[in-house]
């Protein structure tokens, strides 16, 4: 159906919801739970260290099994994105520590850890550029466009998957990973989609924050 | 990153607390936090919060040539992993002392207390059989982690459930979980450990400890129970204790009515599980994001929020009874001017000031209250049409 294709499925999130990070949450999407944590700034190993800038390190832990090289690609990823967005260059000689746990696997777990990164990072309080929202979309065998897949359509098989993460001032693109092979237009049409998908993220991010600071004390 | 050293005033604070029967969070000194379990969607997943420490637990399976050894039994491996995550001391890949010790005791009390039978995961004797491997991903450090990883992998090895297996002469027939459900693990029992922290050279015990009060011991008693009051582990640990064995029967006997307490819930727990699943709709963690509005409450760090105040301005241009505002804010066909009052009189008098330059009027702006409900689905999921452009 046209209309469940092209929806986002529902978040949901959880601030401040490790006593011992400076920052964390724990987010939802759809049936794909990811847990982020921010520490920093920390101090940095002395080969690690920067002169003019802060290191980002980034640590993606699988549930099941040791991390391998599917895990270190996705750290490199987000290493990638966060070095965009956060403001390195007031903490040099620091690092900062991101680790993301996959909690519960319902597709696309990349674009929910890039999400719940941005979160951790929000709620932690380091002094960020802008904010990043990340979305995939798959190109089924039919050549269907179908935006946020479940597991069970990804499972299916696929012509492509793409993620794509926006900045939150323009809406530019930070991030594109691709695998599989399309004709162009497809491309297109699926990162303008994504594109307009990132605004209801970033929706969120807003409710989250409004909601976090409007509790009261019980 | 180095932990953060334990300060003095700090460690005298609690140790002189324990002597006189009182703990920082206000419990006594043989109560447990309250654990709180949830399961997630894929069998074996299972995550427990023992007060703010947290750990998950994920079971998996496959299927490996049996040791030479025990030919005719399948294998259990257990592996904690400990991130930066719980805490910043802590190297993501690498298990410090901690880390094993944890790691070793939970072995200890789930495999060698031989809970899960092993006989029933043979397939084929000498060529194959199952290998059990849980993984036990420590997620936040307050205090307590052996407790918690092991309630975390008993709830996930009693959550779990394995493919299905038919034997048509030799050869092996594995069943996907849509043709077959899939088959429950064999536990004998359920075997617990709980930990008790010694203070005073042993003499006064605090079952539980927080990791203030963990890192301000004298040593560690940890004791392996399971429902039926069977000692499956011992353990004491630290410099300078000396337990004399009626506080370790003592500490047994507390330790064993809270076992048994702790594996009614445990059972509780997962049927409430099973009969959610049945229901249809399952989610598994999701349910457990935002758990917030319980654990406020609980006697764990509260954190602190708060509540800005409704911005009204009616409410404000009427109060004329404050003594030291002399600026009030004037709402006026909608624009709102700060005005200064020189006198007592009214607001007619504004025409002798100069108004200050009109500010654009601040909406109302009323923080909602947090509502529980599950209708967060709906208010989420947006449809993008075409029109949103």
């Amino acid at each position: 159906m046209e209309t469940e294709q092209k929806s986002i499925r529902a978040l949901k999130c959880e601030q401040s919801v490790l006593s011992r990070a400076d920052g964390s949450v724990m987010f939802s999407q759809g049936n794909t739970v990811v847990m982020a944590s921010v520490y920093g700034p920390l101090e940095a190993k002395i080969q690690k260290e920067l002169s003019d800038r802060m290191y980002v390190e980034v640590n993606y832990k699988p549930k099941i099994g040791m991390p391998g090289v599917a895990e270190r690609g996705k750290e490199k990823l987000v290493k990638t994105t966060c070095n965009h967005i956060i403001l390195t260059n007031l903490h040099p000689r620091t690092a900062v520590c991101i680790t993301i746990q996959e909690m519960q696997d319902g597709g696309t777990l990349l674009s929910a850890s890039i999400n719940a990164v941005c979160l951790a990072l929000l709620d932690s309080g380091l002094p960020l550029q802008c904010l990043v929202a990340a979305v995939t979309c798959l190109v089924d065998k039919k050549d269907k466009i179908v935006l946020d897949p479940c597991i069970r359509t990804v499972k299916e098989g696929y012509k492509a998957m793409f993620t794509f993460a926006f900045d939150s001032q323009k809406y530019n693109l930070i991030l594109s990973h691709c695998e599989g092979q399309v004709p162009y237009t497809l491309f297109q049409e699926a990162m303008e989609l994504c594109q307009k998908a990132s605004h209801i993220i970033f929706d969120f991010y807003r409710q989250a924050v409004i909601r976090k600071f409007s509790k009261e004390l019980l | 990153m180095k932990e953060t050293p334990l300060s003095i005033c700090e460690k005298q604070c609690v140790v002189q607390a324990v002597k006189e029967g009182q703990r920082i969070d206000g419990r006594s000194l043989s109560e447990q936090r309250k654990p709180c379990i949830t399961f997630g969607t894929e069998w074996g997943c299972c995550q427990v919060l023992l007060g703010n420490t947290r750990v998950m637990a994920q079971v998996s399976c496959s299927i490996q040539v049996p040791k030479s050894s025990r030919a005719n039994e399948g294998m259990l491996f257990i592996n904690v992993e400990m991130s930066t995550m719980a805490a910043e001391h802590f190297e993501a890949g690498r298990l410090g002392q901690q880390g094993i010790e944890v790691n070793r005791l939970v072995e200890r009390c789930i495999k060698d207390s031989r809970c899960v039978d092993l006989e029933s995961l043979c397939i084929l004797v000498e060529e194959q059989a199952w290998e059990v491997r849980v993984d036990i991903h420590v997620l936040n450090h307050e205090g307590n982690l052996i407790d918690a990883a092991t309630l975390a992998a008993l709830g996930a090895l009693c959550h779990f459930k394995r493919p299905d297996v038919t034997l048509d002469g030799r050869e092996v027939i594995v069943h996907q979980l849509d043709e077959r459900d899939p088959v429950p693990l064999t536990i004998l029992h359920y075997p617990l450990t709980l930990s008790f922290a010694l203070f005073d050279q042993g003499k006064i015990y605090a079952l539980d400890p927080t990791n203030l009060e963990e890192r301000s011991a004298d040593g560690k008693l940890v004791l392996g129970l399971n429902a039926y009051r069977e000692l499956c582990t011992l353990q004491i640990s630290g410099d300078g204790v000396f337990i004399r064995k009626e506080a370790v029967l003592s500490c047994a006997n507390v330790a064993a009515s809270r076992a048994v307490e702790m594996v009614e819930m445990l059972k509780k727990c997962l049927a409430a599980d099973a009969a959610e699943r049945i229901k249809g709709k399952y989610d598994g963690l999701v349910s457990s994001v935002a758990l917030e509005a319980e654990r406020v409450t609980t006697q764990s760090q509260a954190r602190t929020y708060f509540k800005a105040p409704a911005h009204n301005l009616e409410e404000n241009a009427d109060e004329e009874s404050l003594p030291v505002p002399k600026i009030k804010l004037v709402k006026d066909q909608g624009i709102v001017t700060l005005q200064t009052r020189s006198d007592a009189s009214s607001s007619e008098s504004d025409t002798e000031m100069d108004p200050l330059p009109p500010v654009p009027v601040v909406k109302k702006r009323v923080y909602e209250e947090i509502d529980i409900g599950n209708d967060s689905e709906e208010e989420s999921v947006m449809l993008i049409t075409n029109e949103l452009t």
